[in-house]
């Protein structure tokens, strides 16, 4: 054979490896690496670092695969080459395929529908998606537009004003997920997601929570040639990946079960793909991480209230067990029969947690005047200000230093009050 | 600083355990893995105090120790002999510096810089933990014993003797544990197929799949059991193996007292240790005196633990009374069927188990699909894709996959039923019992996808000894 044609042959076996390691490059940086989410730059970096081992392992691989090849009757591998096309196909258009979710501007308007009705619309919690299938995140109150609506905590509120429109736009291949309340007072609203209209009627005999989700692509149609050729290509490249796999194995299988011996040419791949794994596995760290509400930060202490805080699923009412351990051991605390149950709170844990000496239920009045609650506000105290994780308002009094005696409770609507007895008129004191 | 002087205390309380067995064990296991061993004589210490004094103080913790001191000082003047003499000292104390250095390095950087992440189970831990180390309150709560795993929660008791709310440094400790004993071991075992370079090699690149993995470096700092289970697991079985090639009863009961650790750690793991258990009687070419040093203990032990989880559990989620006290019945039979493995015929049928293992269990999959198809397929399914997508493992299990395919027809090599029937029934029982509770869903929390944790190790331990086989060069000294 003379010097140019092996050139040939050598370039001809390298480029088919490029070619191959390139398409499933392709497949691995949009299906795991959210390529369609970084800038240019860093796309190139992720496709020049991906397709680079993965040529060389195909080129490396190839020859063996040659080999194997050579062994098997024409008849045989192409029996293989069908069935592999055959199960791609099925597995890629009848099976629910995932269409790849590709970044587009996407806008979210929120209106009330005023009627004769009227009615309020509670919009507690807006969460963004990063893909269609990503763990929710909640949207933060400073990157909505509103116009004639009010924010509590958390949500949003409207009863119905003139022009009420809220609004949220961002670049993302997923969408958002929206936590409306329900109830006797509440009305209808209208969601606008990406021109897509729908109406949504709130009310209910009791008040519970509604999700809506809303996701989807852009059509087709509207999205610029680029994204057509980036999305096809993909289409493309998961194709060609999944029965290029599927069809290598049915060689490798077949191959390996005629000859034993070839077997241990095998080992020399075993740390290049556990390093490719390795090399996966650290380029979408990054990716997991920001595709997930719990991922990793830093706290600023290490106080288990801290932690909570920084939780994304709250232990309920676990604020309050904690300022108890913290500024009440050795305290007996009561509360009204009833009250616990109302709040959602366990008496046991105020002794084996928040380490007071007892905890009791007494017959006393559950209510606090508001007269009573004006003037208790005045004194000064601690205020654990209700939010998720934490259903009420808890205004904290201790008592001075190095003195012990019993804490109650008592409720004014949605504020809670923990003071010394004699501070609570109806545990038996004045404020 | 408690918590630091805590782990590096525990690490070397581990270490002088396993003092009495230095002739067989390689320094650098003693010494990375002496966490781990701390850790579990602390829990000891905390169950013997509440079971037998009725509360958990410094005081009865301290008389156990002085105890364990003495029966310790007892044991080492028994098997002196390998003990002095097996090699420089040097080598073993070095190793000891340089781990509780790294270890106290860890600690102190954790709380510095503190990462912990916690979910509602994660302060049910805590909350149980701290409550076991007051006596007024331990009783009201030992009952959830049966509901959180006893591990964890009782490592978390030791915050209160240190004056802390937590303890910011139990997880990365064990990550700690895991990332040395286990690669430690790990490259021990290679070291029976091929020479030193390459078993360091093979042991340190899967030790970088494994913290590679974003789900590795995540419960690392998350509050939570199945990093413990993953640890001790994997040296259960690592152990039992290195007891099957160089048939030394050390690494033996080494592997028994890990997998007791392992049995504690989730209320459902001593099914899962039921099965490595099986398979080392079955197929470790045990004789009968070593199934019964091996067997009994565990077995007695899982016995006696239920048992006293029945007459506390009342109100526990999962473990109610019956449940616990059918499963203590369930020990004692199997210590029963242990016993009678000397009638030649039992002996002959052992034989089947690590061939048939699998094959029921899937078999038991099937009928269990076909009583709930939809739960089952839901949960089935769930499993899947959170390994191989949505569970934060990255590629880690593409690769063991591919590489498991790829070298199944490779040649068996000694104990490989260990892993080989292990592996795939552990799967097939993790699954299964999606039938008793609520489907397994999508995304990291799930529990079936915590679970596969524990296997990780073990499965990285296959393969390395799988590819390792053929290569030759292998040596059999504990140097």
């Amino acid at each position: 054979m003379s010097q140019s044609t092996s050139c040939f042959n050598a370039l001809k076996h390298w480029l088919i490896g490029l070619f191959c390691g390139g398409l499933v490059a392709y497949t691995l940086a949009t299906r795991f690496l959210w390529f369609y989410q970084q800038n240019n730059f860093d796309r190139l970096l992720l496709l020049i670092l991906l397709t680079f081992p993965l040529s060389v392992l195909f080129s490396l691989v190839m020859g063996n695969i040659r080999m194997l090849l050579a062994k098997l009757s024409a008849r045989v591998w192409l029996i293989g080459a069908a069935l592999a096309t055959l199960l791609t196909a099925v597995g890629l258009f009848v099976l629910p395929y995932q269409w790849p979710a590709f970044p587009a501007e996407r806008t979210l308007v929120v209106r009330p529908i005023c009627d004769d009705r009227g009615g309020e619309v509670a919009l507690t919690k807006i969460e963004r998606l990063a893909y269609p299938d990503a763990q929710p995140i909640p949207v933060l109150v400073d990157e909505v537009h509103l116009e004639n609506w009010q924010v509590h905590g958390d949500g949003f509120y409207v009863n119905c004003p003139i022009n009420a429109r809220l609004s949220f736009k961002e670049i993302s291949s997923g969408g958002v997920v929206l936590h409306f309340l329900q109830g006797t007072n509440a009305g209808k609203v209208e969601l606008n997601w990406n021109g897509w209209l729908e109406q949504i009627d709130l009310s209910g005999s009791e008040t519970t929570g509604r999700i809506v989700r809303l996701t989807g692509n852009p059509a087709w149609g509207s999205l610029s040639v680029t994204w057509k050729l980036l999305t096809g290509l993909e289409v493309l490249s998961d194709f060609f990946s999944i029965a290029g796999l599927l069809f290598a194995a049915w060689v490798v299988f077949l191959g390996l079960w005629q000859s034993r011996s070839g077997v241990s040419q095998w080992l020399k791949f075993f740390p290049l793909l556990v390093s490719l794994g390795v090399l996966v596995n650290l380029m979408t760290f990054v990716a997991i991480e920001q595709a997930n509400v719990y991922r990793l930060r830093r706290l600023p202490d290490n106080h288990l209230l801290t932690l909570d805080e920084n939780s994304y699923d709250k232990k309920k009412n676990l604020p309050v067990y904690l300022y108890l351990l913290s500024h009440a051991g050795g305290q007996i605390l009561r509360a009204p029969t009833g009250l616990m149950a109302d709040l959602d709170l366990d008496g046991r844990m105020f002794v084996t947690w928040s380490r007071l000496t007892t905890f009791e239920e007494a017959d006393y009045p559950m209510q606090l005047s508001g007269k009573d609650a004006d003037a208790l506000r005045t004194r000064p105290h601690d205020v654990l200000a209700a939010r998720s994780g934490l259903p009420f308002t808890y205004h904290m009094f201790s008592f001075p230093a190095g003195v012990k005696g019993v804490l109650c409770m008592q409720r004014y609507e949605e504020e809670i009050f923990v003071a010394p007895a004699d501070l609570l008129p109806g545990c038996g004191g004045q404020p | 600083m408690n918590q630091i002087f805590f782990f590096v205390g525990l690490a070397v309380l581990g270490w002088i355990f396993l003092l009495p067995l230095r002739r067989f064990l390689p320094a650098s296991f003693m010494s990375l893995s002496g966490v781990l061993w701390g850790m579990w004589l602390y829990v000891l210490g905390v169950l013997l105090s509440l079971f037998i004094f009725g509360r958990c103080t410094g005081g009865t913790l301290g008389m156990l120790l002085v105890l364990f001191g003495l029966v310790l000082g007892g044991i080492l003047r028994y098997t002196r002999q390998d003990v002095i003499g097996v090699r420089p000292w040097r080598t073993d104390l070095g190793w000891l510096l340089g781990s509780q250095l790294a270890l106290a390095f860890v600690a102190l950087a954790v709380q510095r810089f503190n990462f912990s992440l916690a979910t509602v189970d994660s302060f049910g831990q805590i909350w149980l933990g701290r409550s076991l180390a007051y006596p007024d309150s331990a009783w009201q709560e030992i009952g959830r014993l049966g509901t959180h795993g006893a591990l964890v929660p009782i490592l978390q008791s030791a915050s209160v003797f240190l004056g802390v709310e937590y303890l910011t440094a139990l997880s990365p400790a064990l990550a700690f544990g895991l990332a040395g004993g286990f690669t430690s071991l790990c490259i021990y075992a290679l070291r029976q197929h091929t020479g030193f370079s390459i078993a360091m090699k093979y042991g340190v690149l899967l030790a970088a799949l494994m913290f590679s993995t974003n789900f590795i470096i995540f419960q690392s700092v998350y509050l939570h059991t199945a990093f413990a289970g993953a640890a001790y697991l994997g040296v259960a079985v690592g152990a039992f193996w290195l007891g099957i090639r160089l048939r030394q009863n050390a690494w033996l009961g080494l592997g028994v007292a890990a997998l007791l650790a392992y049995s504690v750690t989730r209320i459902e793991a001593p099914l899962f240790a039921l099965i490595f258990l099986a398979l080392l009687l079955c197929a470790g070419g045990l004789s009968y005196s070593q199934r019964l040093g091996v067997a009994l203990p565990y077995l007695l032990s899982m016995t006696i633990w239920f048992g006293l989880l029945s007459t506390i559990t009342g109100g526990a989620k999962f473990l109610t009374p019956e449940r616990a006290l059918a499963m203590s019945g369930g020990f004692l039979v199997c210590a029963l069927g242990v016993l009678l493995t000397r009638w030649r015929r039992l002996e002959g049928w052992m034989s089947f188990v690590p061939r048939w293992m699998s094959l029921v269990l899937l078999c038991v999959l099937l009928v269990m699909i076909v009583l709930r198809p939809t739960h089952m397929i839901e949960s089935s399914s769930a499993v899947l894709i959170n390994l191989f997508g949505e569970g934060r493992w990255g590629a880690t299990w593409w690769v063991l996959l591919i590489l498991a395919l790829v070298g199944w027809r490779r040649p068996r090599f000694t104990g490989e039923a260990l892993f080989s029937a292990g592996i795939p029934s552990f799967a097939l029982l993790v699954v299964a019992l999606a039938f008793l509770r609520t489907p397994y869903h999508l995304h990291w929390w799930d529990s079936a996808n915590r679970m596969f944790t524990h296997l990780l190790p073990v499965m990285i331990l296959y393969m390395a000894l799988k590819y390792t086989s053929e290569i030759g060069g292998g040596k059999q000294d504990a140097s």
